[in-house]
């Protein structure tokens, strides 16, 4: 598999603080990859070290197959878009005037494709509307086609749906969705919104307290997450074992919890268990999204 | 760093603040020409008639606070609203980030500077001509541009390593204040007589007393030092600017322009290890 961006065990300390350790990340080429983690997980403090705003305390990452250690490393940065934390415009400017300043930045030699990138943001119709005039939404939107100046094969959003609205959130994700389906551009994004991201996102990596928990594959995950039956007994001993005669799939949890994944006759398991001295004591319907797989592999405690 | 420079002109073209910085100096050159014409008809009129060079360089002084207040906005924008992600992101290296902004500010710089000398012109018709002749006003002006680098160099360092616009306009501010006390402080004790005698009123009548050593006058070493502190401090060269008293005006320019070199250099090495948000 081909991967724009691959980290090494990267680390970042800040004095005693240690920010990242050991990520060990893959990307692959053509993916919507979700960078999923809390609020000082280290999301943010990865996208600036491939953006090359902060230098890694050890490891190193390759872009496009290029180390970060390379003097030729600038050669893949032209490659790339970012949009890290908050959108990076002049706020004097207006949207058009931000898009030619970063033309200007990449040297691209006349401004061809200027107005079609407006369109394709939505952003049209600002005449010389400044971008402090801008609403949050728009101003991120300016943000996203300053780093698709340049026509990047690789766009980097550090969380791009924070303080939108519904609707602005939904524009983020289909312009994600036109950007990777009809360019072909790989999107590393990152972000809060779970259920958000599990409508578009094609790769997840988690990340918690510094260090990457996993990384998966949509599909894998669907896998993960798929519907099952979780019963509370009072010996899953017992329940392992009537389940394994009947061949049925499932995964103990505990002492007490199993989720089983087929579809069960109730009666039947209750009376298989009855006749081995095990209770039934709760039996519930699980579908497991995207955030309770997420918090299963970090842990709910902190949170409540 | 072609590229960055291109950019980074064309935001020069369009920003307020350069405008806004470059007027305002015109519009006080030609002001304070204006009053100053008052004041030297009033003294040609009681036989104190000095030529145009003492009143055209009285906003030597100040086009160090000028040129902290352009840099401050125009730079502390790049830093505090997150731009220059833009450059490095897409390749860019730190060292030409520095210098294109650097560049750019010296340009403005010198444009400002061109305006404060094109808004005295006016001296010419209200006071007279120059004593210095053309060529010292070319001196005189390489001079300024000196102050002008000198000062740039040290507010360019200055916003690259500061993270917040607001914090940069005052330290700025701070620094340049800092520049005129130790100016004028060298230049006080550089004028500093050797002797204290002559005339005094003594209970009652003039006597005339003995000269007395002056414990202000610097001797040796010190003098040395404060004098090449003279040559060199760029608030000292304004000073001297204003009463047309430059008497090494290419090693004042070359200090100027070594002062600028050093401090970018720190500069440079400085903003390649910070670590940007």
């Amino acid at each position: 598999m081909d991967y724009v961006l691959q980290t090494n065990a990267l680390c970042k300390n800040y004095g005693a603080f240690k920010a990242l350790t050991g990520v060990s990340m893959h990307v692959p080429k053509g993916a919507i990859y979700g960078f999923v983690g809390k609020n000082g997980a280290g999301k943010t403090t990865l996208i600036r070290l491939i953006c090359g705003l902060q230098a890694p305390s050890s490891g190193e990452y390759t872009l496009y197959g290029r180390k970060s250690t390379d003097k030729k490393i600038q050669l893949s940065r032209r490659r790339m878009g970012a949009v890290v934390e908050t959108p990076s415009i002049y706020l004097d400017m207006t949207a058009e005037d931000n898009l030619k300043e970063q033309y200007r930045v990449l040297g691209l030699p006349s401004y061809d494709g200027l107005s079609e990138l407006l369109e394709l943001v939505g952003l049209e119709d600002t005449g010389k509307k400044k971008a402090r005039n801008f609403s949050l939404g728009m101003r991120q939107r300016l943000g996203i086609a300053v780093a698709l100046c340049g026509d990047p094969d690789f766009l980097v959003l550090d969380e791009p749906a924070n303080g939108l609205d519904p609707q602005g959130i939904i524009e983020i994700r289909e312009l994600v969705l036109k950007l990777n389906r009809e360019k072909q551009i790989t999107v590393l994004i990152s972000s809060h919104i779970l259920d958000e991201l599990s409508k578009f996102a094609t790769y997840y990596g988690f990340i918690d307290g510094g260090r990457i928990v996993k990384e998966i594959s949509a599909k894998e995950l669907e896998e993960a997450c798929r519907k099952c039956t979780r019963v509370e007994v009072s010996n899953t001993k017992t329940l392992a074992r009537v389940l394994d005669r009947n061949k049925i799939d499932y995964r103990i949890l505990d002492e007490r919890q199993a989720d089983i994944y087929a579809k069960l006759n109730i009666s039947a398991l209750t009376l298989s268990l009855a006749s081995e001295n095990c209770d039934i004591l709760s039996v519930k319907e699980n579908d497991e999204s995207l955030e309770s797989y997420y918090m299963s592999l970090v842990g709910g405690g902190k949170n409540e | 760093m072609s590229k960055l420079l291109s950019a980074n002109f064309m935001r020069l073209r369009k920003s307020a603040t350069f405008w806004l910085c470059a007027v305002s100096t015109m519009i006080i050159s030609a002001v304070m020409i204006y009053l100053s014409s008052d004041w030297a008809n009033k003294a040609a009129e009681n036989g104190l008639e000095k030529p145009l060079d003492v009143y055209f360089f009285q906003l030597a002084p100040f086009i160090g606070a000028i040129i902290a207040v352009f840099i401050s906005l125009f730079l502390g924008t790049e830093y505090s609203d997150g731009t220059i992600r833009n450059k490095l992101t897409v390749g860019h290296t730190r060292t030409n980030i520095y210098l294109s902004n650097f560049l750019t500010c010296l340009m403005g710089g010198i444009l400002i500077t061109a305006m404060w000398f094109i808004g005295g012109l006016p001296g010419l018709f209200f006071i007279g001509k120059f004593e210095m002749g053309l060529s010292g006003v070319i001196s005189y002006f390489f001079v300024a541009l000196g102050i002008m680098a000198a000062f740039t160099a040290i507010f360019v360092w200055i916003s690259a390593v500061s993270r917040n616009k607001a914090i940069t306009v005052v330290l700025v501010l701070l620094i340049w204040a800092a520049f005129t006390l130790a100016g004028s402080a060298v230049n006080d004790r550089l004028n500093e007589q050797e002797f204290h005698g002559g005339m005094a009123y003594i209970d009652g009548e003039f006597v005339w007393t003995e000269d007395t050593p002056n414990p202000m006058y610097l001797t040796g070493t010190a003098r040395i030092i404060f004098e090449l502190l003279h040559k060199t401090l760029p608030t000292c060269q304004a000073i001297a600017m204003t009463d047309a008293k430059l008497t090494t005006p290419l090693l004042n320019f070359a200090a100027s322009l070594g002062l600028a070199a050093v401090i970018t250099a720190i500069g440079i090495l400085m903003f390649r290890k910070k670590d940007l948000k």
